[in-house]
């Protein structure tokens, strides 16, 4: 068979696992990546880390990774369509180059509301965006609009850095897709014991303008605020600008088959961009988190080479370490009227257990400063584990109670198999 | 691309009831890299479900935190095989915990710190502290490393689950090339010389009569040292050849000092010829000569002690041995190679599932078992000294191994005391003889 050629646009997650997906499986395929950013591959999930500066690099790969894997990195070139009739790529500044089957892992763009695009409020997103953080004079006044994770982690450490912060949310939820609405008031006050007051329903901005160096702006509540830097935290989507004019199938993100297949015969799409099956509840949906993007690149990598892997398809997750407080979200944590939902909460020692069932089966946690494997719990709920008569227990001990459930899984899994 | 490491084996719900020794032992060695200790294994107990266990990295071939970690912190080596996390990249995320399945990563939230198992660079703590045998170390890269190309072909005349084969395969592989293979009437004989004109092993293998087997071995041997060459001649032969048909050429060629191996795998009973007992059948065994009627339950005799009979005739090198513990038959198999001044011996108990009436899949179960009921020891004979090779910290009853298989399920709890007390007496024989100077 002679050898391919493959693209993959983004070095992030989602393409280097699937680079190394195609070398894990003896591939010996020209394989180039194609990045618009001036950086070698970084996790953006490593970037709060950045700001706080205990970090000097957090780089994903050593210097040699890409000699190794016998691949081609082009940094800062950035792709303006796609012809996937002609199987070819259109860069920005003029050239093109051919493929025989391509990886789009482009990941996602933060959204501004058109106030704050007018005012350029600045956004944090990729490792660009640290420079003006990292160019602060300490204790520097900081507001950050939005809490969701990337607010929060971002506000906690710019504390960690010595800066005064305060974040503003637009209504009365934070961190609404990973947490039950009862531990807001937990995070909320642990912020506020950390010096950073979170501001609760105050609308969407009005007006936003640059003041003496610094910014002016007020919400929708009345509130007017003018810190040294305003950070724009209101959200990310699918960075699929560039596929307007290429026929393939972008709902909320591109839509891929369970083999990360697009609509177009040898387009992979893989990580944020990418719309995939809750593994759960079988709908599409976006996953925007590190362990999908490696999932889905590790199933791209190995059938753009030939294999047959299947995506089983996401479940939520997400760990927050709040100044030394660990708060885990897994699953559909937020559970049904039908289903058997278990709480636990102690509320002096800000201790909050969630356990959600479905048919005898866990589907979904929260926990807030609990001692618990929290990969472990995971496992519980990707096995689909028949959890029935153990529901209180786990909700009483988790950590011994995942350990001991999560050795009978396997046991009776090894046992199935002998047979 | 896979390889064999040496990894921790644990039996999973076998721990004491508050026993939490490994994890101290663990956060001792620690305690001087990280405040307040912290340990790379976990000791769980669930009373509720009467569990007690202890909790570890696998060590992946995989790793899924390696796969997962924002800045590529952990990683496996494929030299050792261990799964490390490089702290100075590390940032304490915790997103390594929350894709563990297996409980392996230990994350301090409060100082944002993550730790594991190092597997101790090759001498883990928590082995030696453990009171029992619940978690030993099993060194499976000794034996990888001296493996060869397999000379025996895939498919066997012998039955169902045979440990015999699997031994003749992993001896076969260790021995290497120069290697002649001798067999005598018996099962493993089809698989040295082959049916018809097809042999199943691709180097030089001969079947001689029960009665002359060493010598044969020894002649070739002494051909080729004449014309100058090394090669190594071994007997591989059941128990009816070496401890009965054949006990007297092998222990005429032990006095002669014929540099030759002899391999014994002794299954106690002619297994070939349909189930009859030998002269290590063990006591109160049930065969097809040694039946359960009403005067007379079983063989009513103890078994000869066949390698303490070898030891005594004061050869360079005589050991036990199972598959059952592969790692220690290995180097047990290596030191009788490098013997050159004389003869060696190794006695193999390999239970046979067709005699012994046990389960197709359980014959490495029992050669544990027999070890860990010190029915049989694991020892060695080397320059006049005995030594035993793997300590057994705790026994278990001989029950435990009497009961997986039938040919003992005649026996009442009053003869099960008494084949216990034959194992113990055996077992203080040998014991004194290893602490003899």
């Amino acid at each position: 068979m002679p050898t391919l050629k493959h693209l993959m646009i983004g070095c992030g997650s989602a393409a280097l696992s699937a680079l190394k997906a195609m070398r894990a499986q003896g591939s010996k395929d020209e394989v180039t990546l194609v990045t618009m950013e001036p950086h070698s591959p970084y996790s953006p999930m490593s970037l709060p880390y950045l700001i706080e500066g205990k970090k000097k690099t957090i780089h994903l790969t050593r210097p040699d990774f890409f000699t190794e894997m016998d691949a081609t990195l082009i940094s800062e070139k950035r792709v303006v369509a796609i012809h996937t009739e002609v199987k070819m790529l259109s860069f920005s500044d003029g050239s093109s180059e051919n493929y025989d089957r391509l990886l789009i892992a482009t990941g996602s763009e933060p959204i501004r509301q058109p106030v704050l695009e007018a005012a350029d409020v600045p956004v944090f997103h990729v490792m660009d965006d640290c420079r003006p953080i990292q160019a602060l004079k300490k204790g520097s006044r900081v507001t950050i609009l939005g809490a969701g994770f990337v607010g929060m982690e971002l506000a906690a450490a710019l504390t960690g850095a010595g800066h005064q912060v305060e974040v503003v949310a637009p209504r009365e939820r934070i961190l609404r897709p990973y947490f039950d609405p009862s531990l807001d008031a937990y995070i909320i006050d642990l912020f506020k014991e950390n010096s950073i007051p979170v501001h609760l329903n105050w609308g969407e901005a009005t007006e936003v303008s640059r003041l003496n160096g610094g910014f002016e702006a007020s919400f929708e509540g009345g509130m007017k605020i003018t810190p040294d830097l305003l950070i724009a935290a209101t959200g990310v989507r699918p960075r699929t600008a560039f596929l307007e004019e290429s026929r393939i199938d972008v709902k909320r993100g591109i839509r891929v088959d369970q083999t990360m297949r697009t609509n177009i015969p040898d387009v992979y799409a893989a990580g944020d961009v990418a719309e995939t099956q809750n593994r759960l509840t079988g709908k599409y949906g976006l996953s925007l988190i590190l362990p999908s993007a490696v999932e889905q690149g590790k199933v791209a990598g190995k059938n753009m080479v030939g294999g047959d892997a299947i995506y089983e398809g996401w479940i939520s997750m997400n760990a927050f370490n709040f100044f030394g407080h660990m708060a885990v979200s897994l699953g559909e944590f937020m559970g049904r009227v039908d289903d058997k939902i278990l709480v636990e909460r102690n509320p002096e020692a800000r201790e909050y257990k969630k356990l959600v069932f479905r048919e005898g089966r866990l589907i979904g946690a929260n926990f807030f400063n609990v001692r618990v494997d929290s990969g472990v719990i995971r496992h519980l709920i990707l096995k689909r584990a028949d959890l029935t008569g153990n529901e209180d227990l786990l909700l009483k001990k988790p950590f011994e109670t995942g350990l001991w459930l999560m050795q009978e899984v396997e046991r009776s899994e090894s046992k199935s198999l002998e047979r | 691309m896979h390889s064999f490491y040496d990894t921790l084996w644990f039996q999973h719900g076998e721990c004491a009831e508050t026993c939490n020794v490994c994890e101290e032992a663990c956060a001792e060695r620690f305690k001087d890299q990280i405040e307040n200790g912290c340990s790379g294994i976990k000791a769980i107990h669930l009373p509720e479900r009467n569990f007690h266990s202890a909790i570890f990295c696998n060590q992946c071939g995989d790793p899924v935190c390696e796969s997962y970690c924002p800045t590529g912190a952990i990683s496996k080596n494929r030299e050792d095989g261990v799964v490390r996390i490089d702290q100075d990249r590390c940032l304490g995320c915790g997103l390594c915990a929350l894709s563990c399945p297996y409980g392996g990563i230990e994350y301090d939230a409060d100082k944002r710190r993550t730790h594991k198992c190092d597997l101790c660079d090759g001498e883990p703590m928590c082995v030696a502290a453990c009171p029992s045998e619940t978690i030993t170390f099993r060194k499976s890269r000794d034996i990888v490393q001296h493996l060869q190309k397999d000379p025996l072909r895939k498919g066997t005349p012998l039955c169902l689950g045979c440990p015999a084969e699997v031994a003749l395969r992993l001896t076969l592989r260790i021995l290497g090339k120069d290697t002649f293979l001798f067999g005598a009437p018996g099962c493993a004989v089809l698989t040295i010389c082959g049916m018809g004109t097809q042999t199943y092993t691709s180097i030089p293998s001969h079947m001689t009569n029960m009665t002359n087997l060493p010598s044969t071995a020894a002649g070739v041997k002494r051909y080729y040292a004449k014309i100058g060459k090394d090669v190594q001649c071994v007997c591989f032969a059941g128990d009816g050849c070496f401890a009965d048909v054949g006990f007297q050429p092998l222990s005429g060629a032990a006095e002669r000092g014929e540099n030759i191996i002899n391999i014994c795998y002794d299954n106690e009973g002619y297994m070939n010829t349909g189930i009859q007992r030998s002269g290590t059948t063990s006591y109160l065994s049930w065969t097809t000569t040694t039946p359960v009627g009403k005067k007379r339950q079983g063989k009513q005799m103890p078994p000869k002690n066949m390698p303490l009979i070898m030891a005594a005739h004061d050869i360079p090198y005589v050991a036990t041995a199972t598959i059952g513990y592969p790692e220690d038959y290995t180097r047990k198999l290596l030191k009788a190679m490098a013997v050159k001044d004389g003869m060696s011996y190794i006695h193999l108990l390999s239970p046979c599932p067709t005699g012994w009436r046990s389960a197709s899949d359980s014959g490495v179960d029992i050669c544990r078992l027999a070890v860990e009921t010190n029915f049989f020891p694991l020892w060695e004979y080397e320059e006049g000294t005995y030594r035993f090779t793997h300590d057994v910290k705790r026994p278990k009853p001989i029950s435990e191994y009497l009961k997986t298989m039938k040919k003992y399920s005649h026996l009442d709890s009053e003869k099960v005391g008494e084949v216990q007390s034959l194992v113990d007496k055996r077992f203080a024989t040998i014991k004194s003889l290893t602490m003899m100077r």
